[in-house]
Formats: C-alpha cells, sequence, structure tokens
C-alpha cells in the first residue's frame, strides 16, 4: 500500500468539477497546429524552440524567471485572495486558470500549487512537451490538476474553452504578432469578474538597460536577441488595451530582480512624488473583466 | 526543563486542537527508505506495519544516530569525549527552580529543576566511574550526588576507592552524610563563603539512572535532495550547556517559515534551490554552537592551574558584569 502525502495548503479537485471540466475538454484533446493563427510570430516562436530543454534549469538562460516566477506569483496569490478566487480554507472546487504562453509550465505549475486547476496552453509543440515531461517526473500529486495543450488564445476562444476563473499570460505579450487582438482573446476567456495577469516590460531606457543591454550582451545570461525594444508595452497603453477590451485594471506593480542575491521584490508603481519610477523595466499588472 | 514525555503530550494536545489534517501514525517503525517508487523520484519510507508513505520532502528528527541522515548519504564527522553522560531523576528536599553544574575533574555535573520539588540529574563522566554510579544502591547515589556538589574531588575519589575495594553501602554512606556535615558547619562558620548550592538530594528515583556516550558529530549539510535534517539528527554535542533543544527548535522555526515562504510562491517544497535556504541560515550557526560547547567542555574539563585560574577569573567577572551576564543569556535561552 502506497500513499503519497499531499500538503495540504491547496483544495483537491473535487470529482464533479473535474467532470464538467474535461467534458468540454477532455484530457487527451488534440494539440493543434498553430502555425495559422494570427498572434503567432513564427521568429519569435523560434527562439523559445532552441532552448526549450532549459525550461526548468535553474542555472540555465531562464534562471532568473525562477526568481521572477516566485515573486509573480505571490503577487498573483494575494489578488486572488483579495477578490475572493482563492480563500485560506480549503475549497470544495479548484478555481479553472489558463496559463496563456506557458512555455516550460513554470507559472502553470506554480497555479496548480496555489489550489487552482490550471490548463497551459502555448504555439509551440516543444515547450508544450517540455512541460508535460517536467510535470509527469516532478509531481504526481500535482499532476491531476495541470494539463497542457498545443493551442493559441484565438484557437482556446474558438473552442469554447472556459470561462476561466484566473487568466496569466506572463512575459508573454512582448512576442505575440497583434498585442490588442492577444489582449482581446485573453479577456474572452476570462469569466466576467475574473482576473487577467499581464506581465511585460515598460518601453524606457531603464527596460532596455535591465531587460536587453546587461542580461544579452554583457552578462549573456539570456540569448541575444531574445527582446526588443520596440515590443515592450508601457504600462499605460497596455491598461488601454484592455479597457477597449472590456477589463478594467485594478493594479500594476513594478518586479524589480536583484541579480546578486537572487531575489526578485514586487515594488510599488509610484514612489513618493516621483511616479512609474517601481514600473520602469519589468511590470506586472492586474485587471478584471466587466460584468 | 521538560521531561519528554510532556513534550510529547504537549505536542498531540496541540495536534488534536488545530483544524490542520495531521496523520499521527503510532506504534510503527520505519523499517526502510528508498529514493523512488516507479517512476516518481521521492522519498518512500516503507513502516514496520507494512504501509508505504512517498512525500515532496522528507524531515529527519530521529535524533542523533538518524536513519533519515543515513539514507540521505550525509556525512557527519565529530569527536567522542571518551565521557558518558548519567541521567537519573531525583527528589530534592524542598521545592526549586534553578539550575546547578559544576565542573568537577572528572566532568561536569548538573541538577536541572522539574515542577514539585523534582529535578533531572546528567552526570558526565568516564566509563569507570559511570560503572560505579550505576552499580550502587539508590540510597548510596543519592548520597554521593549530594557529595559530587559540595565536597572536593580528592574526598570523591576516596569514596570511589571505598566502593571499589568492596566496602559495604552503610559504611560508605556514614561516611559521605559525616562528611557533608563537616562541610556544612564550615561553610556555616566561615562567613565570606557566598558559594549557591542545590537543595540537597533527598532520594533518586529507583531504576531511573541511564546513560549514553557523549560526543560532538557535524554533518556536511543540514539537506539533500528531498530531505532536511533538524534538530540532533543535525547536530550532536555535549549537554554541557543544554543547548541542544535550541539549537533545534530554532531549525524547526527556520525550516517553517523556509518552506512558508515556498509555498506562497508555488514552489515545490522538496527542490533543492528551496531547502538550501533553510541550510545557508542554519549550518553556519549550528557549527558555531557546536563550537562554543566544545572550548567550554574543555577550558572547564582541564586541571592545569593557569587555565582553572583564568577561568575562575572570566566567571567571576562575567558574574558581576550583569549586562553581559544578561546578554549572553539571552542567546543561550532563545
Amino acid at each position: 500500500m502506497l500513499r503519497q502525502l499531499a500538503t495540504r495548503t491547496g483544495p483537491r479537485s473535487s470529482q464533479h468539477l473535474r467532470r464538467a471540466f474535461f467534458s468540454q475538454q477532455p484530457l487527451n484533446a488534440p494539440d493543434l497546429s498553430t502555425e495559422t493563427s494570427p498572434s503567432v510570430n513564427q521568429d519569435e516562436l523560434d527562439k523559445f524552440r532552441h532552448i526549450s530543454a532549459s525550461w526548468w534549469d535553474a542555472q540555465g538562460p531562464f534562471k532568473y524567471l525562477h526568481t521572477m516566477n516566485h515573486a509573480r506569483t505571490r503577487y498573483i496569490r494575494d489578488r486572488l485572495m483579495d477578490l475572493g478566487i482563492l480563500t485560506r480554507n480549503q475549497q470544495e472546487e479548484r478555481p479553472l486558470a489558463i496559463d496563456v504562453g506557458c512555455g516550460g509550465g513554470l507559472a502553470t505549475e506554480a497555479l496548480g500549487r496555489l489550489g487552482l486547476s490550471a490548463l497551459g496552453i502555448d504555439a509551440a509543440q516543444e515547450n508544450v512537451s517540455a512541460a508535460r515531461a517536467h510535470l509527469s517526473t516532478a509531481d504526481p500529486l500535482l499532476a491531476p490538476h495541470v494539463h497542457y495543450r498545443r493551442m493559441t488564445s484565438e484557437q482556446a476562444v474558438a473552442e469554447n474553452l472556459g470561462p476561466f476563473s484566473c487568466v496569466t499570460s506572463l512575459e508573454v505579450i512582448e512576442h505575440v504578432e497583434h498585442p490588442t487582438d492577444f489582449v482581446r482573446s485573453l479577456v474572452d476567456l476570462a469569466a466576467p469578474g475574473a482576473p487577467i495577469f499581464l506581465s511585460t516590460m515598460n518601453r524606457s531606457a531603464v527596460a532596455w538597460l535591465v531587460d536587453i543591454l546587461v542580461p544579452e550582451y554583457i552578462l549573456g545570461s539570456v540569448p541575444k536577441g531574445t527582446h526588443r525594444l520596440e515590443t515592450f508595452v508601457p504600462p499605460d497603453e497596455l491598461r488601454d488595451i484592455l479597457r477597449a477590451a472590456g477589463a478594467e485594471t485594478i493594479d500594476v506593480r513594478g518586479l524589480v530582480l536583484d541579480p546578486l542575491a537572487n531575489r526578485c521584490h514586487v515594488v510599488d508603481r509610484h514612489w513618493g512624488p516621483f511616479s512609474n519610477v517601481g514600473v520602469q523595466a519589468n511590470y506586472i499588472l492586474c485587471a478584471v473583466k466587466n460584468k | 526543563m521538560i521531561e519528554t514525555k510532556n513534550l510529547v503530550s504537549g505536542l498531540l494536545r496541540s495536534i488534536h486542537k488545530s483544524q490542520m489534517q495531521i496523520d499521527v501514525l503510532e506504534r510503527a517503525k520505519v523499517i526502510k527508505i528508498d529514493s523512488e517508487y516507479g517512476s516518481v523520484r521521492w522519498p518512500v519510507v516503507t513502516l514496520s506495519d507494512k504501509t508505504s508513505l512517498q512525500a515532496r520532502l522528507l524531515i529527519g528528527a530521529d535524533g542523533g544516530s538518524s536513519q533519515v541522515r543515513r539514507f540521505a548519504g550525509i556525512d557527519t564527522y565529530g569527536t567522542e569525549y571518551g565521557q558518558y553522560g548519567l541521567a537519573a531523576t531525583l527528589c530534592l528536599d524542598q521545592l526549586n527552580e534553578t539550575a546547578f553544574q559544576r565542573f568537577l575533574p572528572t566532568g561536569p555535573v548538573a541538577i536541572l529543576p522539574f515542577p514539585g520539588g523534582f529535578a533531572n540529574l546528567i552526570w558526565s563522566t568516564g566509563p569507570d566511574q559511570l560503572q560505579l554510579l550505576k552499580s550502587v544502591s539508590d540510597e548510596l547515589f543519592a548520597a554521593l550526588v549530594n557529595a559530587a556538589f559540595r565536597l572536593s574531588p580528592a574526598e570523591l575519589e576516596y569514596f570511589n576507592d571505598l566502593v571499589r575495594s568492596g566496602a559495604a553501602d552503610g559504611p560508605v554512606i556514614e561516611e559521605v552524610l559525616w562528611r557533608l556535615d563537616v562541610y556544612a558547619q564550615n561553610s556555616a562558620s566561615s562567613a565570606a563563603s557566598k558559594v549557591v548550592l542545590p537543595p540537597r538530594v533527598a532520594a533518586a528515583m529507583p531504576k531511573s539512572r541511564l546513560s549514553f556516550p557523549l560526543r560532538m558529530r557535524m554533518v556536511d549539510s543540514l539537506v539533500s535532495d528531498r530531505v532536511a535534517l533538524v534538530g540532533d539528527a543535525g547536530h550532536v554535542m555535549h549537554p554541557l550547556a543544554g543547548q541542544g533543544l535550541n539549537m533545534g527548535l530554532e531549525d524547526v522555526q527556520c525550516l517553517v517559515e523556509t518552506l512558508e515562504q515556498a509555498v506562497l510562491s508555488g514552489q515545490d517544497i522538496g527542490i533543492q534551490a528551496v531547502l538550501e535556504r533553510y541550510n545557508k541560515q542554519r549550518y553556519m550557526r549550528n557549527l558555531a554552537m557546536q563550537g562554543v560547547v566544545d572550548k567550554i567542555w574543555h577550558v572547564f574539563g582541564t586541571d592545569v592551574g593557569s587555565i582553572a585560574k583564568m577561568r575562575s577569573l572570566a566567571m567571576n567577572g562575567l558574574d558581576s558584569f550583569s549586562i553581559a551576564k544578561r546578554l549572553l543569556l539571552k542567546t543561550m535561552m532563545v
């Protein structure tokens, strides 16, 4: 008799919910071809194809993404608690979450551990395969609550997936072809009143310095050409795109990485009289879909 | 000072009161620990009742000869003091809330208070005297404990010789009591004496004498793949400063904080990156405390006159320098 001990922090999926969720989208739903999907930029996709084996290497090219992911997850958890989607006590049903552009599944697994039932989707088959491989070997207790499919958010909307109680797309929007349409599809996936989390980089001199020059050309910790300044989105622009798509931004915070201590801090957007100081480079934004 | 059984029953009570889902498996021993089951590389603990448990993280809180530590392949190093600790439960002739310790040439002897006039004795000594102290009657043993806190090392050695030469208990007890009387009269007449003595031992509890070897063991690391060590599993040391439990409690507090941070940020609590944060915070602190306790043992265990004089000077100085004394107490008593 073998028992696997669960940490009891998160709720378990109730059988009922699992049936309801997966009757719409069975576990073996086929991966889709994403080449012709409008948000896909093949060049951007190829960047991640080549390093998809390193997603879970905490010392590899995604080292600081791991660090940043811890801070992002804490931020997401706090907002989900504020909005009453997660509660301190065990919940009967796990709220549904979708992580768009899941890459190797760093954020998707974290969402599962917070107590959500998470679906990670990505346009690159290599990423989806890497995410599935990690999940199956790394954590059998988490596996029932986390799933991956190769598809884009437009395809998820077309399939009528959801509605989701939490939509995340972290460090993705700077790599998609039509940000406005992409954001609209994220809002479409969310249930009314549900939060949409987006994180990206501001289009600023600071962002160019800390997100391109230093990591790609000086430290070499990120492959050259991973990011281009013109694809970065300032928070106000993103707020306007979200508003047009039917979601109101409720909070914007900066994500500041301290590479020496390998820690990431969530900081306020404005520091006293200095507006936008905290969001000069990386930031995370929480918007709520209109009811 | 608290007895293990009281500590355990207190812990059980708080588990029962809490709303957390905690399973307590009783009357079961760990038979073996494996590193994987099927394709899942998590530690698997097999119990004597044939249950197997697999978890993300295995915490070794299983004492100085930790089975979990052996499973994890964490090496230990350290020294044997060539001494044993003799523990016994005593009944004192008055209520007492103070701990007493005397450093004898053979090793430190300590009385640690229990409620209700009882006390715990820890007498560190070599193998010869240990055998002798374990073999004498409860009555003689109680008399020897009183002597150990009051009489000179030469007199104590003389009692040992008497017992070894096969003298009957009665005459030895009489001899000890007579010398204790003489000591009491002498110290009463000399007004200068300000030695604080523990209450007299009225009786030693029958069959309460137990012994264990004294050693210092350090570990290479407090963590390994999906394993964390807390308490004596991660550090064994001489009980003379009573720091073992304190360090264990600090380990647990630190590990809990580390794991909480990991859970809140959606991390797997068993991965090296998480456990290393615990190791980083505790490893050097534990090593430093073990080193300090080892130095105390060496400084107090020596007969060399000059060191003994320095030691007395230092202790008296510390006693009259109340800020330093309070600071030291704060560090040692958590």
